[in-house]
């Protein structure tokens, strides 16, 4: 079993920004050298796009944020093996469940269980796992599938 | 998310946490029977990415940049 992990484009394309690092000319080329390596898995653990967090009732940045996640999708989409995203604190969750609506959450590769968790950042910044998450996770820890598991989410499990 | 780490540790099936987030990365730790491993942001130069490999007896990480 062999997976790929990639993280934190903070793409901004249609989105302006003054400290664009990372284009989607850069992710494409990522994407290639990734297939180079013929993964069973490529893991995607958020932060896609760089959408500005004071705008996230902004309909017109919304679209554009939008376009922005069309844009990494298309990127990964030619490869042949399944393709994880998760989202992360600088994604438009709205948006990232339209993209990626076909995207299941709980899926086999190879005889392993890949589970995709979506977190929030609480009070103070601290992530937490709350409602239907939360009892999601329990639910796979406490069912009696025998497979071992592979979590994907955006925040780590413990704080550095 | 420390409660849920010690969820994780009490179910005794082998289990592989990746994330991101966090720009510097964590390289592959393992921990019991569970391996956490936390990607460096590939928004930054060197721009890496990584790959896993999985068997019975471990998992290997190894790290590339565009």
């Amino acid at each position: 079993m062999k997976i790929a992990h990639i993280s934190d484009f903070h793409l901004r394309h249609h989105i302006e920004g003054d400290n664009i690092k990372c284009g989607p000319d850069l992710i494409a080329e990522g994407a290639r050298h990734i297939a180079a390596h013929s993964p069973d898995l490529v893991a995607i653990t958020g932060d896609l796009v760089d959408y500005p967090l004071d705008a996230l009732d902004d309909l017109d940045m919304v679209a554009l944020g939008e376009k922005d996640l069309y844009l990494v999708r298309e990127c990964f989409d030619s490869l042949s093996c399944p393709v994880a995203y998760v989202h992360g604190n600088h994604d438009h969750p709205t948006s990232f469940r339209r993209v990626f609506s076909d995207q299941p959450f709980d899926f086999d590769v190879q005889g392993f269980r890949v589970i995709i968790f979506f977190d929030e950042e609480g009070d103070h910044n601290v992530p937490q796992r709350v409602g239907a998450e939360r009892a999601r996770f329990y639910s796979v820890l406490s069912d009696d599938d025998p497979r071992p598991q592979i979590h994907l989410q955006h925040y780590l499990m413990v704080s550095v | 998310m420390a409660e849920l780490k010690a969820a994780l540790l009490a179910d005794s099936r082998r289990k592989l946490v990746l994330s991101g987030h966090y720009h510097e990365g964590e390289d592959l730790m393992v921990e019991d029977h569970i391996s956490f491993a936390t990607a460096r942001a590939f928004r930054e130069p060197p721009h890496p990415f990584r790959v896993y490999e999985i068997t019975d007896a471990d998992i290997t990480q190894a790290e590339y940049t565009l």
